[in-house]
């Protein structure tokens, strides 16, 4: 009987948590109330009623697992884009991070030297990707 | 401790959702995604917080004009505008010009004449969610792209204005967002001169009827119908015109696909040549059901989609309900415009209880249609025939 009570209430607790994880946070966020709405102004009175637009940017960041490498991550990535970016990637072999992160340097000019380089791939390898397939078609030589 | 659980103690639970709502690479994917609601925008699938990438769920495709609150968003860097003052604003008309143009919002407005377009757009990497071997850029599914209404100055009569010099060879489109880097390419598309002239493209400065939204550039946009979002600069304000072709990060490196048909290459033989994304492939997208529906045997059921191509024109769209061995003809809607998206329609009523696959594809009036299989390394132009899994239960 004791040991019931004690797997209903573990139950009970891991339910609750598997729910926060899963709906809690999102559903905050869906729920989040309506701003109070403008009247929308034709493009025709625009520069004389409502001349500036200005929006301001919430922060919805998440923070990435410790590790080997995320220091060097969190300053040298996050300068151009959120953590989110690589969040919503699947967990690519490691070729395929090493190939993104050499494309952030030569093509958008991340300031990261070849050693960075190395820290990072390996960061992303270790929570979010994997290693690659050994080559299968041959044999190295001995 | 597991990938997952670190992922939980640090608050990222988006990983664990997002993924899970990506489980085959065929139907819809699903809506266990993160959401998130910005400035001037409804709740929208999230996939990026900083540069804010914004997918609309299906349901808002609906609708024959996608509702500027819903319409998807891409930037690509953290820096994206966040304030435009009017009074001050100009779009540069420079380069290799007669009378280089300073112009503001009003200018636009008032000394071109008016020119009202329903277009459709969509990022070059629509539904890259769905091929496989998976690719890396955003992770959309079928989202990130909307059809609307709007109202600008053809670019022809901004570039007329100015006066286009004898050699010029293209023309090219920079907004006020800026890169965050010294070292780091600015956002600039060009257009070939001819095209540039040939009166489609527009300056566009009202959307559906209203300003456009700060995240949809605010508050002039290009609109390049038939061709992908990419060279459709949001907050537009210098435009170009050229007697060199402009080579940057965006035309020489980004934005290319493969020149077979198809935008097609084979995974493990990459193709050795690209050439920059232009036109949209012809394409059909099931809008409803959704693959989370249950269906119900024996009751009727309107499967309904909508169908884009390039501008050529949509003229018929099968819809398969025994994964592609058998085609029937969907109901077209009315054409809205000749850029737009085409709605359509086909009743089903399942007899039985199981899993069904169903399919739709497009034919253009140029004759172009789809294929079953699609890859390419940036995962651009998806338009493979689509998939959708339904259940129909007793």
């Amino acid at each position: 009987m004791q040991t019931l009570r004690v797997v209903i209430v573990l139950l009970a607790v891991a339910v609750a948590i598997l729910s926060y994880a899963l709906w809690g946070r999102a559903g905050r966020e869906r729920r989040a109330a309506l701003p109070p709405e403008e009247p929308v102004i034709s493009v025709s009175q625009l520069t004389e009623r409502k001349p500036v637009k200005e929006i301001e940017l919430d922060y919805h960041s998440p923070d990435l697992p410790p590790g080997p490498g995320q220091d060097v991550f969190a300053t040298q990535c996050v300068i151009c884009h959120s953590p989110r970016y690589v969040l919503n990637q699947p967990a690519f072999p490691r070729k395929i991070w090493t190939a993104e992160v050499h494309k952030m340097v030569k093509g958008y000019g991340a300031p990261i030297d070849p050693a960075q380089e190395k820290v990072i791939v390996d960061y992303l390898v270790s929570w979010h990707g994997k290693e690659d397939a050994p080559v299968q078609t041959k044999s190295l030589p001995k | 401790m597991s990938a997952f659980a670190a992922a939980c103690k640090n608050g990222s639970i988006a990983r664990t959702v997002i993924d899970a709502g990506l489980p085959t690479n065929k139907g819809m994917g699903s809506n266990l995604r993160t959401w998130a609601r910005y400035p001037e925008k409804t709740d929208l699938m999230m996939l990026a917080d900083r540069p804010p990438l914004l997918e609309t769920p299906l349901l808002f495709f609906l609708e024959d004009l996608t509702p500027n609150d819903a319409f998807f968003v891409r930037w690509h860097y953290a820096g994206v505008p966040t304030r435009v003052d009017l009074r001050t604003f100009r779009i540069q008309v420079t380069g290799a010009v007669n009378r280089p143009l300073q112009l503001s919002f009003d200018d636009l407005r008032t000394k071109f004449e008016p020119v009202t377009m329903t277009a459709f757009s969509q990022c070059s990497g629509n539904s890259r969610s769905f091929f496989q071997p998976r690719v890396p850029g955003a992770q959309w599914t079928n989202g990130a792209m909307g059809n609307a209404r709007y109202v600008g100055a053809r670019l022809k009569d901004v570039l007329n204005a100015a006066g286009v010099k004898a050699g010029a060879v293209e023309v090219s489109f920079r907004g006020v967002d800026v890169p965050p880097l010294q070292a780091s390419p600015h956002f600039e598309k060009p257009l070939t001169i001819d095209h540039a002239l040939d009166g489609e493209s527009i300056v566009a400065y009202e959307m559906n009827g209203a300003p456009l939204p700060m995240l949809n550039g605010f508050p002039v946009r290009l609109v390049v119908p038939g061709w992908f979002a990419t060279y459709w600069v949001k907050c537009l304000s210098e435009i170009t015109v050229r007697t060199e072709p402009l080579h940057n990060f965006w035309v020489d490196t980004a934005y290319r696909v493969p020149t077979a048909p198809g935008y097609n290459e084979d995974p493990k033989h990459p193709s050795e040549v690209s050439t920059p994304i232009t036109r949209h492939l012809t394409r059909a997208v099931f809008v409803t059901p959704e693959s989370s529906a249950q269906l119900k045997r024996g009751t009727q059921v309107e499967i309904q989609g909508i169908a884009v191509d390039d501008g050529a024109g949509i003229r018929r769209v099968e819809v398969s309900t025994d994964g592609g061995r058998t085609w029937a003809d969907a109901a077209l809607d009315r054409v809205i415009d000749k850029y737009s998206w085409r709605r359509w329609r086909m009743n089903w009523r399942p007899t039985e209880a199981r899993g069904y696959s169903l399919q739709c594809r497009a034919t253009n009036a140029a004759g172009e249609t789809q294929s079953a299989s699609q890859w390419n390394h940036g995962g651009y132009g998806r338009n493979v025939i689509q998939t959708l899994d339904v259940e129909v239960v007793a």
